[in-house]
């Protein structure tokens, strides 16, 4: 939801305006600290816009390809990760567009279009051996199996909880999947869960499966589900005292001593089979692939949060055969002709943007860079209204140099946002760099509008007790605009520059006249910055005593 | 005149002189019948009026009254007519089984593998349910006092089946597995 600009409120206290030498302050450079491109913050509307739809409309994340049935959700989640990431990488300082955007994603999970096709995939069948027919299969997405839903949402409820310190996903109902259909069916049922329930039943279904994981569909535990419940258990820990990652090691020891993934080669099986009564018994991997192509970024990204060095090397594989070989896979087109159908089509096109992402976490510069050079000479990419992506296209011919224009709208939306947004470690940094109260009573800006205003940097440095903020002009043009600065010690002055030109000494005190002030601290103790927006403007508030 | 104030009265189910609260309880409304030839005089507000009427389903009483005021025979029997109908209608709001509210028949949780093993809960639901349009009904532990009656099943292994019936027809919810997380929705309206 885009915010709307504020009037100027009622004046109780204003600073000094002078442009006159101030207190020493320590020296601050806005370009020691992160900043987003024009592209990055393109991507990052997009990934907003998209979170704001009206429940129900799925415009623009339609794929060739049902995977699991699920495409939607995946890229649901995903889209939400990867504005997780660049809220915890670039503006710290600035979380209301982030904040709202992934308690979207977070509602799209619940929504029947999404949660509902669990129906379906609950009663399992004769294909993979499993049963002689469909089991008449269960409702209720929590409850057991569908790691592919509830493991996205224990890792964007706990990376949310520890971003903004924010325990709405604790109480009661917070998660509520309501049937209400008529037209089939047993009767209207709600299920409801909280954060809490989520990481107790995963936890559990991977301790009950001698820690193998818990289940996508019923009796398939795969590999990359589990990478994301894995970091879900970091973050979730974290804010929480519990101790649900002491099964990460566990799991990955036990798919080594199960001969389901080789350390030495690293090769691994993407799924593992099971009885269909118990998670635990009749344990039978597929074939084993190498961990860099397929889906193996899937779970690569995530795991290189607990696990940096093996996923590094599994990245490239030994003698860095397996990177060479799947970029090249990527780059030379040959993957939109592995399989040539409409599902081959959106898989080999996803597995193109896990291949990047996975790239970008394990620090791979060369490679992401040379992947997005192939999405920009042949996706497509379009500007509309600020927001920046590759709409999907479905033409998969290859030229002579190995170029196509094929792209899904996973990989179009997400995967390559992700991937130039992550300048290498951005998932390992986000959960092995957690927030909390330190972080919460920091500095910070909010009620920028977003129609006019994009926040390329926001970022408070705590040793030097400075605030840098730099807004560029948004989409729709605006003579001036403002911003809330929060959160400043009222007994300290600030020595406020803007574009490297001393601008104000900003201090609380009474009196004064207000008109016309570029900023105003108000008696709530925030200060409101007015300021012209046609250039970029970056503002750095630095407390002098 | 007196035969038209009774059966007036019958329809209405309003005593004359008789104060009535309005539907949102804001205001005090008098309702009076006057005897002679003169016209029913509702005051202050019609508003009252209609919306008791409504509730008993004789909308056009009014009407019926005015127009057939210097008829009195024919009245009469009109007046008759529409109270047989109100008397029937204030029967369904008066009676839970008539009137649509729900009354629980049976609640069982069985086993999956054992069907035959099965487990009261027709009184847990019926005290939570009974006397009302629309039920949510939790499905734990709650139907087996509090216990799980067969650990060793696992979630797929307990199921919960509930029938009611509204206004005298019956409905099945059910069956959904017993879940402490599940509420099953009961309600009279809509779809059987």
């Amino acid at each position: 939801m885009m915010k709307k600009s504020l009037i100027a409120p009622s004046v109780l206290a204003l600073g000094l305006l002078s442009t006159a030498a101030f207190a020493s302050a320590p020296t601050v450079n806005p370009q020691d600290y992160p900043k987003l491109t024009a592209k990055e913050l393109g991507h990052i509307r997009h990934l907003v816009k998209m979170s704001h739809q009206l429940p129900g409309d799925w415009s623009g994340f339609g794929s060739l390809l049902l995977l699991t049935e699920r495409t939607r959700h995946f890229q649901v989640a995903f889209a939400g990760m990867t504005l997780a990431l660049a809220q915890h990488q670039y503006t710290p300082a600035y979380r209301e567009l982030y904040k709202d955007a992934l308690e979207a994603y977070i509602q799209k999970m619940q929504h029947p279009d999404i949660w509902e096709r669990w129906m379906f995939s609950s009663r399992g069948g004769a294909r993979g051996g499993l049963l002689d027919d469909m089991h008449q299969g269960w409702m209720d997405p929590i409850a057991k199996d569908n790691i592919m839903l509830k493991g996205y949402l224990l890792q964007l409820g706990a990376a949310h909880e520890m971003l903004y310190g924010d325990r709405k996903y604790d109480q009661p109902g917070a998660f509520t999947f309501f049937y209400n259909g008529y037209g089939y069916g047993n009767g209207l049922i709600k299920f409801q869960y909280t954060l809490g329930d989520i990481a107790r039943i995963i936890h559990q279904e991977v301790v009950d499966s001698n820690y193998v994981g818990s289940a996508c569909e019923p009796a398939r535990i795969f590999w990359a589900c589990n990478a994301i419940s894995n970091v879900g258990f970091m973050h979730y820990d974290q804010v929480h005292g519990t101790d649900y990652t002491d099964v990460l090691p566990k799991m990955k020891r036990s798919w080594i001593d199960k001969g389901y993934m080789n350390p030495n080669t690293y090769r691994y099986s993407s799924a593992v089979f099971t009885s269909w009564d118990d998670r635990a018994a009749d344990q039978r991997a597929v074939p084993q692939t190498p961990m860099a192509n397929g889906i193996g970024g899937w779970s690569g990204m995530f795991n290189h949060a607990w696990d940096a060095d093996f996923v590094k090397a599994a990245y490239f594989g030994v003698n860095g055969k397996d990177r060479d070989e799947t970029l090249q896979f990527n780059l030379s087109g040959d993957y939109a002709k592995a399989w040539p159908s409409p599902e081959g089509y959106a898989y080999y096109s996803l597995q193109w943007g896990l291949f990047i992402a996975y790239a970008a976490e394990v620090g791979d510069k060369e490679a992401v860079d040379k992947m997005l050079a192939y999405a920009e000479r042949n996706y497509r990419p379009v500007w509309q209204d600020g927001a920046y992506y590759y709409p999907r296209n479905d033409d998969y011919a290859v030229d002579a140099q190995g170029n196509s224009h094929g792209v899904d709208p996973w990989t179009g939306n997400v995967l390559i946002a992700m991937a130039r947004l992550n300048k290498g470690g951005g998932f390992y940094k986000l959960y092995n760099e957690p927030w909390g109260e330190a972080q919460y009573r920091q500095p910070y800006i909010s009620d920028v509008d977003t129609l006019s205003t994009d926040v390329s940097q926001a970022f408070y440095d705590d040793k030097k007790q400075a605030l840098i903020v730099t807004l560029s002009p948004g989409p729709i043009a605006a003579k001036q605009v403002q911003f809330t600065v929060r959160q400043l010690d009222p007994s300290k002055v600030y020595t406020v520059t803007k574009n490297g030109k001393a601008a104000v000494r900003l201090e609380r005190k009474a009196g004064g006249d207000a008109k016309n002030a570029p900023m105003i601290w108000r008696e709530d103790n925030t200060v409101v910055v007015t300021t012209g927006i046609a250039t970029e403007q970056t503002f750095v508030f630095s407390a002098t005593r | 005149m007196l035969a038209a104030r009774r059966a007036f009265d019958c329809a209405t189910g309003l005593a004359p002189g008789v104060s009535y609260l309005n539907t949102r309880g804001r205001e005090r409304v008098a309702v009076l019948v006057h005897a002679g030839d003169k016209p029913l005089n509702f005051r202050p507000r019609n508003l009252l009026a209609w919306n008791v009427l409504r509730r008993v389903r004789v909308p056009t009483i009014t009407m019926v009254w005015r127009s057939m005021k210097h008829r009195e025979k024919s009245w009469g029997m009109a007046l008759a007519v529409v109270c047989l109908l109100a008397s029937a209608a204030r029967a369904q709001v008066e009676d839970p089984a008539a009137s649509g509210k729900m009354q629980i028949t049976s609640c069982l949780v069985y086993l999956t593998k054992s069907p035959d093993k099965t487990y009261e809960c027709t009184a847990t639901v019926a005290e939570a349910c009974n006397g009302k349009q629309q039920c949510e009904m939790p499905i734990g532990y709650n139907l087996t006092g509090g216990k799980d009656v067969d650990p060793a099943s696992g979630f797929l292994g307990k199921m919960v089946k509930i029938t009611y019936t509204c206004g005298g027809h019956s409905r099945q919810r059910g069956p959904y597995q017993q879940n402490e997380h599940a509420s099953m929705i009961l309600e009279c309206s809509g779809l059987p």
